[in-house]
């Protein structure tokens, strides 16, 4: 796995804390945040921190931090939720999504200032309220810490009881330290205050930094609690090329009085002086207050010398025998990991375990690891029915999913695209020679259908993840425009081809800004006509007869038509005198160039027109449609394909070609009679349908097939209807078939070609051309109203 | 040391625990892994490991709660526990070590430090 592979990692959990911290602000926007919404929401902000951090996200890093400070605040009821809260909250939310595009390359870092400043000053807000509780532990996260029980060692007393002769164990030192009251350095109290050192060590000459460390290291009993073990720090102390030169060992209690969870050794390191102090002082970080340390640039000293000096190879030998658990001289054998009752093995009264072994040995501390003070002493802080009720949400939150790669997917979904297409042509050569009947023929048929629907399945996602954008330009809507709207959206579980999910953001963005902005009136106007002063647009998805209707509803004043006549008149759309349907009023705004200047605000008009929704919905082979209501808003529905990859059309027979025809486009189709036809001149035809002329294509001359019927009265017209060029008739010889296809890219496996949207492998192996119905129709129709096509 | 040391990372973060499975692994150490304090406790029930590292902010079972029941649990009332924090200052080191933890591991990490603190505890 390599860094780029776990940065993706990070990215999909950026995704997903997002979508959760969204969910969650919106939950306490309306009010039914419980303790785990905030929560969530911390997590989630706290996890993209953590990861930024780790990845050398600054910007992003700095931001959560902020972010997180006071949602902090809020987990811990320092900041209560409110309006103006949940606003900034939300803003920061928004701010941080853009973070991410950022960090993710796909944004310039946003400017974060203003929030930023909102943020701290939030911060300083709840700081400055209960500002000496900000320490305090948060109940439901900090358990009571043990330390009341750790103090119960009254250490002072134990160790003053014991006080008296000295007796150190020492390798022979050439170089000592400076003179220093080891004792008095060992002392609890003294240790406690560190600073009281210093003055000691100021007073010896260790102004020298070629000098030698001197490290003198006490645990104290909690070093050993936790799963500490001080004898790893030592070690680590070698590691750095020190080496044990005394053991301070006149604490150590008479057997009666020994705790095993106590520790009651000193240690003397000398430490090379090339090793960084902080490096010696990071070994010892763990343990904290937990272990007495002194690190002092030493030269060798007398009275150091003296202190520590008596010979300690009698030391060892005369030394009473090692307590059990305690280490043998040279190997240090870890504690044992089980609680030792330390009185009972010891034969020897005083226990007492010295080591002084030459060279790289290490000194052990004379205390097994015992029990810690008890953690189920601790109060119990997290109540059992919150964990739970947590754990229920957890498990509802994630549904079991694995991540594959989408090239793998397609490769899939294409394989299995090829396989229905086997089955047909096997279906196809069996019936030739009579052996269709086969009951197997069928099962297979059935299966791979089924195959091919799971394999679809697959692509499908649900719409939620392009819904979930909405919220946001909601937002932003109502503080550029001043209007409140409630946003209702149902049906995000609506599953679609994920390339319809991915390219469905933009026109829907629009359509929402554009219900916002247009469909909604002000406050005030809504007030004045009795409406709620709050409009509502409401979002919803359906699949319906093997399409998704995808809605956008607003309940404001609905399309001003008058407006729209007149500008289309204006912008020389329309004449003056045309004679138009409210529904054809309505597809005015669709139209290319009409800019709404009048109409539309800075909002909606952000170089986008109506006209590049309707084209994006089209280029996903779906249809867009108004239904206005004046007075009572506007309902934009888009109806789009379950898929890209399949389609149904229609299988038509031009000359020596085989051609697909979308079905999404077919109205009708007639023979046509010859009265109903008329000649235009320049070989063009028009024909009479219902009292309304389409012109007729003849498809053979674009496509170039050969031997096609050359006269309408002998071929069949098919009605077709386009987004921009209206409607029309296709020319051919034949309706073959009506059935579903695989789209095969041209583009991908040949080239763009016009007027043609794909090929696709018929039942008998054939390919045939799809073609582009817009295309065909808007080009054959467009030059100087003759028919000309781009062959 | 004839035995791998193994260490369990316990962290709601795929990232974070990719990211320690990459440094741990390079360094020789066998490393499991939990995305909660529930997953890591009852993982511990049938394995063992020799350091847990664990976050703070989890769902389910925090790494505070997730002390807590291991140093209540006579198996693991020893084993040395890292928690990864973001923030090093004493107070939160403070709050780290009353929680029963062994060692901190500073976030972001640096892989040496890592190496570091999981030598210093291992037992």
């Amino acid at each position: 796995m390599t860094n780029d592979d776990i940065l993706n990692i990070f990215f999909l959990e950026c995704e997903e804390a997002l979508a959760a911290a969204e969910t969650g602000l919106m939950d306490c926007r309306e009010g039914s945040a419980s303790a785990e919404t905030v929560n969530s929401i911390f997590r989630s902000v706290h996890s993209i921190k953590g990861g930024a951090g780790a990845f050398g996200f600054t910007a992003l890093q700095a931001f959560t931090h902020k972010f997180e400070t006071v949602l902090s605040f809020v987990r811990e009821g320092q900041l209560p939720l409110g309006e103006a809260l949940n606003g900034l909250m939300l803003r920061a939310f928004d701010l941080l999504t853009d973070h991410v595009s950022a960090a993710r390359g796909e944004a310039d870092t946003p400017d974060d200032t203003a929030v930023s400043a909102d943020l701290e000053a939030m911060a300083a807000r709840a700081e400055a309220g209960e500002g000496a509780e900000e320490e305090a532990p948060v109940a439901e996260e900090i358990p009571a810490p043990v330390e009341d029980i750790l103090l119960d060692f009254d250490l002072d007393s134990l160790l003053g009881d014991i006080g008296g002769e000295e007796s150190s164990a020492a390798e022979a030192a050439p170089e000592m330290g400076p003179e220093l009251d080891i004792d008095a350095l060992f002392d609890a109290e003294m240790a406690a205050a560190e600073a009281s050192l210093a003055p000691e060590s100021d007073a010896a000459p260790a102004d020298n930094d070629s000098a030698d460390w001197t490290v003198l290291v006490r645990p104290r009993a909690g070093a050993m609690a936790n799963g500490g073990d001080p004898l790893l720090l030592l070690r680590e102390l070698e590691a750095l090329g020190g080496k044990c030169t005394a053991v301070h060992h006149n604490h150590v209690p008479e057997l009666a009085d020994f705790d095993a969870a106590n520790a009651y050794l000193g240690f003397v390191f000398q430490v090379p002086a090339s090793v960084d102090e902080d490096a010696i002082r990071d070994i010892f970080d763990f343990v904290g207050d937990d272990c007495g340390l002194e690190v002092i640039r030493g030269d060798a000293g007398d009275g150091f010398a003296k202190m520590m000096a008596p010979e300690p190879e009698k030391l060892v030998r005369e030394e009473r025998p090692i307590v059990a658990p305690v280490a043998a001289p040279v190997t240090i054998a870890a504690p044992a990991a089980a609680p030792v009752k330390v009185a009972a093995p010891v034969a020897a009264p005083t226990p007492v375990a010295v080591v002084a072994k030459a060279a790289p040995a290490a000194p052990t501390p004379a205390t097994p690891v015992a029990a810690a003070p008890s953690p189920a002493a601790k109060p119990a802080v997290t109540p059992e029915n919150a964990a739970a009720d947590a754990a229920r949400k957890a498990t509802v939150a994630s549904g079991q999913t694995i991540r594959v790669d989408l090239a793998k997917l397609d490769r899939l979904i294409d394989t299995v695209g090829e396989l229905v297409i086997a089955q047909a042509m096997m279906a196809q050569s069996l019936s030739e020679h009579g052996l269709g009947q086969i009951d197997e023929i069928g099962m297979l048929d059935q299966l791979t259908r089924e195959l091919q629907d799971s394999a679809m399945s697959i692509r499908a996602q649900p719409i939620g993840s392009v819904f979930s954008r909405v919220p946001r330009i909601v937002r932003e809507l109502e503080t550029e425009t001043g209007k409140r709207v409630r946003l209702e959206v149902s049906g995000e579980q609506t599953e679609l081809d994920k390339t319809v999910v991915e390219r469905l953001g933009e026109p829907l963005t629009h359509l929402i800004r554009n219900a916002i902005d247009h469909g909604l009136e002000s406050t005030e106007t809504r007030i004045a006509n009795g409406k709620s002063p709050e409009g509502v647009v409401k979002l919803s998805a359906e699949h319906r007869s093997g399409k998704i209707l995808i809605s956008i509803a607003d309940d404001g004043a609905g399309i001003n038509r008058e407006r729209v006549f007149s500008k289309a008149v204006e912008k020389g759309l329309i004449a003056p005198d045309a004679q138009l349907t409210d529904e054809e009023i309505d597809n005015l705004i669709f139209a290319p160039g009409f800019s709404t200047a009048a109409v539309v605000s800075n909002i909606s008009g952000r170089g986008v027109g109506m006209d590049v929704v309707r084209q994006n919905v089209k280029d996903l082979g779906g249809r867009i449609t108004i239904q206005s209501n004046p007075g009572r808003g506007s309902v934009f529905t888009l109806a789009l394909p379950l898929t890209l990859a399949i389609s149904d059309g229609m299988i038509v027979q031009v000359g020596d070609q085989t051609l697909v025809v979308p079905l999404t486009h077919v109205v009708e189709s007639l023979r046509p009679s010859t009265s109903d036809l008329r000649s235009m001149g320049n070989g063009r035809n028009m024909l009479d349908v219902r009292g309304t002329f389409l012109p007729i294509i003849e498809l053979a001359k674009p496509i170039g097939a050969q031997g096609a019927a050359l006269r309408p009265e002998e071929a069949v017209l098919i009605v077709v209807e386009t987004e921009d060029a209206g409607s029309a008739i296709l020319m051919v010889d034949a309706i073959l078939d009506q059935r579903q296809f695989v789209i095969k890219s041209l583009e991908t496996n040949y080239r763009p070609v016009p007027c043609v949207a794909g090929a696709t492998i018929l039942g008998d192996g054939k390919v045939a051309l799809i073609l582009d119905v817009d295309t065909l129709v808007g080009s054959a129709v467009s030059y100087n109203g003759g028919v000309r096509l781009a062959a | 040391m004839e035995k791998t040391t193994k260490i369990l990372t316990v962290d709601d973060s795929r990232s974070m625990r990719a990211l320690l499975r990459v440094a741990l692994l390079e360094r020789g150490y066998d490393v499991a892994e939990a995305e909660d304090g529930v997953e890591a406790l009852e993982w511990l029930e049938t394995n063992s490991a020799d350091v847990i590292i664990t976050d703070i902010n989890m769902p389910r079972l925090d790494g505070f709660g997730l002390i807590e029941k291991v140093r209540s649990s006579s198996r693991h009332i020893d084993r040395p526990i890292l928690v990864l924090t973001t923030e090093s200052s004493d107070e939160k080191k403070k709050r780290a070590r009353d929680a029963g933890a062994t060692g901190w591991i500073v976030k972001p990490f640096d892989p040496e430090k890592l190496a570091a603190a999981v030598r210093r505890v291992a037992h």
